[in-house]
């Protein structure tokens, strides 16, 4: 048993507002004291603060749009090379790191979570085996459907909803899958059929079928498996000037239903002002505050080199007029989805760009319950996961704000509420955005808290009033239960598990599957499909899988 | 005599995974879908699991021990064919790091075409399914594209079933084709503008200006038979609803390839402003579409990595002045370049065993074990099937037995 002593506790799901107490870890657990359970470690914590590992529920680490931005980003991988040790793996980067780069860098600022958000399940063995080789971290994914044309004719055809969820509940487990993503509902089918935008209510030119009745049976069939994290919507119309009318419509879309809405600052637009771009943010925040079914995450940008990387071919594709350097990847893939990679800089000077940093802070700090609104630069787009101390600190501390807010363009500056916005998070609510919050969301029951039984995955900060530097540096990361960063670097490379949930269906789905796939697909079904054993031999990952239905059951009982 | 169903072919990039294989005490046939390279690779005989010592037979752990040796000795050493799975890759970048080695695919040199020509501006690609249901329109670039892809024709071009186009898909071909993709693709009546070298260049720039201007226009040096035909395809260009250009880097002239590359995507990168058509590159066969990918994850570079600084770099592999060689040829067997500095072979076959320092005998990926490789468009990763008794191990069993043979014995 090891014994942190004396850290101040943030764990908002157990209601620790930075209680002065100890923490005793024991095969990887959180545990209690009891006679005759030897300390064989204590590690004194002299008043630092402790909160449960990170989680990330929304950042691209896994999967071939991942691979193609690195691949456009030769210069900064040629400039940012990373040495082996004989502890760690070498590679390259800094804005979309190679794999084991990527690990490292998130357990060094204290995570021990993360979530690829956007797992094409024709692409799923190389998201799996991309995230085997990022070390330090828990996995999972959540599987894009929506845009695959299996989906899309079962919905044209008029077929009933129950066979809907069945497919979905099929292609998590052919996927080994977390949740579902829908990425541009239908668009990026649209967009194989040239079509260069898609409302809400508009159709495929081919399918007789809308963006709201794709985000109507996906929502349905989500509920109906009972699987925990919501609908994973990226929606139509991203980064159009205007779209928050878009993104008002699809919440309405959801009639109550559980719904998130990721990266939602690029959906957050207005179109007013001189320059037809205006932050509409507080509109946005108003619905969220209104409707509790609805959750969030940001998508930060910060000002500097990145690059933009999509299933969103369609609007993609519309973007590259803007990349930087100037090239760019689109793809259509396999009926499935597509991909689109767009290198972009932000610019502090740039009256648009600048708005948009304005605008996903407003959303921070106008989105009034921590529990729904999860801490995201949704990786590498708006900008890389290692920003995210800088934002802690941006979301912390007015003053900082506020000075920030000096440097960008005049126009925007002036055109953003946020110099009035009085907020500051606090620690509590960090410890909400950053872990305890994603963890409700995917239902992880033994993560993102530290009561007693939960996973050991906990990280130390040392007190300091520059968030940014303490939030860069945690004194000590554990990840179940075994120390493996100390004072910001690793010190051991911990054995990690993937997150997936396995919700019931009715094998007879796979009989219009089958005939699908021989006639259309260009594998055999059998092969389409992830075995746990297969995932399993990755990297001897083992899986973790969350139940369905939990508080339905629940509920039931009583 | 077991009979294995949904078998994926490991031969070729395409990985047809509708093979049907019969195995009758270590000989196996291939009984469905076969082409002539299933048929060629799965009847490679199994060799004796025996390693060699400079021709000497010895057990797995002395030639293991050996290796390590030599590695270890070895200033610079270099890791090159790497024809085998993804974990075999997987296992190679390790030991590579761990040595402090410089890395070289069998393919390479035709993979760096689409590299170039991809890092410089990116480029606009398609999939084997979105060219089977959805491709109306299909224009073939080079000479005899898809000769090292016997089933291209059969499987994506002659499909009988598919969900958005009919049967009569058009077709035109910048290049020569070869005679079985001629026969294969009668029906479909090709438009064929011939040309060899920098013409298929040429050719495409032609037709990028017509489509370009959207009018015809003809360099007043074109001959009047070839004006026609290129004011043909670039007709059939403007009317598909989706049009693909298919190519394969190591079918095109190669002192021009680069150039045709970037034609073609510059060419896609016009056409989408107005209508959809997208590229597809056949290659990376022999695991060279994994080794690209994989590297990529893991390292953050595709190609001619050298881990000789403690970190990888793209500097490009220079085999010239390497140390010692480790050779992986799991899938064709074939024996590496002759190189004046020891060499380790890992091989499926015992071609080049008698003249090495070490040969150790490992399976085909596929055949003689499970695992997983990449398809020639580099998003697809299809399952590999053990279909055959065999006692060998799989590359990246013997690469990880040495990693450790060199972990327990620093220099």
């Amino acid at each position: 048993m090891i014994k942190l002593e004396g850290g101040r506790v943030y764990d908002p799901v157990n209601g620790l507002d930075g209680k002065l107490m100890d923490l005793y870890i024991e095969d990887g657990k959180l545990v209690k004291p009891a006679a005759g359970k030897k300390v064989r470690r204590v590690i004194g914590l002299n008043g630092s603060i402790v909160m449960a590992g990170g989680i990330d529920i929304h950042t691209h680490i896994g999967g071939g749009k991942v691979s193609i931005a690195r691949l456009l980003l030769a210069q900064d991988h040629d400039d940012n090379r990373v040495a082996s040790s004989a502890l760690t793996r070498s590679g390259s980067g800094s804005i979309a790191p190679s794999s084991f780069v990527t690990g490292y860098r998130y357990a060094e600022m204290g995570y021990t979570t993360c979530f690829e958000p956007a797992m094409m399940p024709v692409n799923a063995r190389q998201s799996h085996l991309e995230m085997a080789d990022t070390p330090m971290l828990d996995t999972g994914a959540y599987a894009l459907l929506g845009n695959d044309d299996f989906l899309l004719r079962l919905l044209n055809s008029g077929k009933e909803q129950p066979l809907v969820n069945d497919y979905v509940a099929w292609t998590i487990h052919a996927a080994r899958a977390m949740g579902i993503k829908v990425v541009n509902p239908g668009g990026i089918s649209a967009f194989k059929f040239n079509q260069r935008k898609l409302d809400l209510d508009e159709k495929n030119n081919y399918y007789e079928i809308t963006p709201r009745n794709v985000l109507t049976a996906l929502l349905d069939a989500l509920e109906a498996i009972g699987v925990p994290h919501p609908l994973h919507v990226h929606g139509c119309n991203l980064g159009v000037p205007g779209n928050y009318l878009t993104t008002l419509e699809t919440i309405a879309a959801a009639e109550g239903r559980p719904l998130h809405l990721t990266h939602v600052q690029f959906h957050s637009y207005g179109a007013e002002g001189d320059r037809k771009f205006s932050s509409a943010a507080a509109q946005l925040a108003e619905a969220v505050n209104l409707n509790r079914n609805v959750s969030i995450d940001v998508g930060q940008i910060m000002f500097g080199q990145t690059v933009t990387t999509s299933a969103d071919s369609m609007m993609q594709h519309k973007g590259h007029i803007h990349a930087h350097p100037k090239k760019w990847v689109c793809m259509d893939i396999e009926c499935d989805a597509g991909c689109g990679v767009v290198p972009f800089r932000y610019r502090d000077r740039n009256f648009v760009n600048a708005l948009q940093w304005c605008i996903g802070l407003e959303i921070f700090l106008l989105v009034k319950d921590p529990w729904r609104i999860f801490l995201t630069t949704d990786h590498p787009n708006g900008a890389p996961f290692t920003s995210y101390p800088h934002l802690i600190r941006l979301l912390m501390d007015k003053g900082f704000r506020n000075d920030m807010l000096t440097t960008i363009n005049k126009d925007a500056a002036d055109a953003s509420i946020l110099s009035t916005l009085d907020r500051e998070y606090s620690l509590y609510e960090i410890a909400i955005i950053t872990r305890a919050a994603p963890a409700r969301s995917l239902g992880l029951r033994n993560h993102g808290h530290l009561g007693t039984g939960a996973t050991a995955d906990i990280t130390v900060y040392k007190p300091d009033d520059d968030a940014e530097a303490m939030f860069a540096t945690p004194e000590y990361v554990f990840k179940r239960g075994e120390l493996c960063v100390r004072n910001g670097k690793v010190c051991a490379i911990p054995a990690t598990s993937t997150h997936v949930v396995e919700p019931e269906y009715d094998p007879g789905i796979e009989k219009p599957l089958k005939s699908y796939f021989d006639r259309y697909m260009t594998m055999s079904l059998e092969n389409f499909k992830l075995s746990r054993e297969e995932l399993e031999s990755y990297n001897q990952h083992s899986l973790l899988v969350h139940d369905c239905k939990q508080d339905l059951s629940a509920d039931d009982a009583d | 005599m077991a009979l294995t169903t949904n078998v994926t072919c490991p031969f070729c990039s395409l990985l047809c995974d509708d093979l049907s294989v019969r195995s009758d005490h270590g000989q196996l046939d291939v009984s469905a879908n076969a082409c002539r390279l299933a048929r060629q690779g799965f009847a490679s005989p199994l060799p004796p699991a025996e390693a060699r010592l400079k021709g000497i037979p010895a057990t797995d752990g002395q030639a293991v021990k050996a290796a390590a040796k030599l590695l270890q000795k070895s200033n610079k050493p270099l890791i090159a064919g790497l024809g085998t799975d993804v974990d075999g890759i997987r296992a190679a970048l390790q030991l590579a790091e761990k040595t402090g080695a410089a890395l070289l695919h069998a393919q390479e040199r035709y993979g760096a075409h689409n590299l170039n020509a991809l890092q410089a501006r990116g480029g606009i690609m398609t999939t084997l399914a979105e060219v089977k249901n959805r491709a109306d329109t299909v224009v073939l670039v080079g000479n005899n594209v898809t000769g090292d892809y016997p089933r291209f024709m059969e499987r994506f071009i002659n499909n009988p079933h598919s969900l958005f186009t009919s049967q009569n898909r058009k077709l035109a071909y910048l290049g020569r084709p070869g005679r079985r993709e001629l026969d294969e693709c009668a029906g479909h009546a090709p438009v064929v503008i011939s040309g060899h070298g920098i013409e298929i260049a040429d050719n495409l720039a032609l037709l990028r200006a017509r489509l370009a201007q959207g009018r015809p226009s003809g360099g007043s040096s074109t001959p009047a038979a070839k004006t026609r035909k290129l004011d043909q395809v670039a007709g059939m260009i403007r009317d598909a609803e989706y049009g693909v250009l298919v190519w394969s880097p190591a079918a095109l002239p190669q002192d021009h390839a680069d150039l045709v590359i970037s034609s073609i995507h510059d060419l896609l990168r016009d056409l989408n402003t107005r209508q959809r058509c997208a590229g597809l590159s056949l290659g990376g066969s022999n695991g060279g579409a994994s080794f690209q990918t994989v590297a990529t994850w893991q390292t953050g570079f595709p190609a001619g990595i050298d881990f000789r600084n403690g970190c990888p770099s793209a500097t490009g592999a220079d085999t010239s002045d390497a140390d010692c060689l480790l050779w992986v040829s799991a899938f064709s067997g074939e024996p590496p370049p002759a190189l004046d500095a020891p060499t380790i072979i890992l091989s499926a076959s015992r071609s080049g065993a008698a003249d090495a320092d070490v040969y150790i005998p490992v399976g085909i990926p596929g055949v003689d074990h499970p695992g997983n490789l990449f398809r020639t468009d580099s998003i697809v990763n299809m399952p590999l099937k053990k279909v055959r008794d065999s006692a060998l191990p799989g590359a990246a069993r013997v690469i990880r037995d040495i990693i450790s043979e060199t972990e327990g014995k620093p220099e």
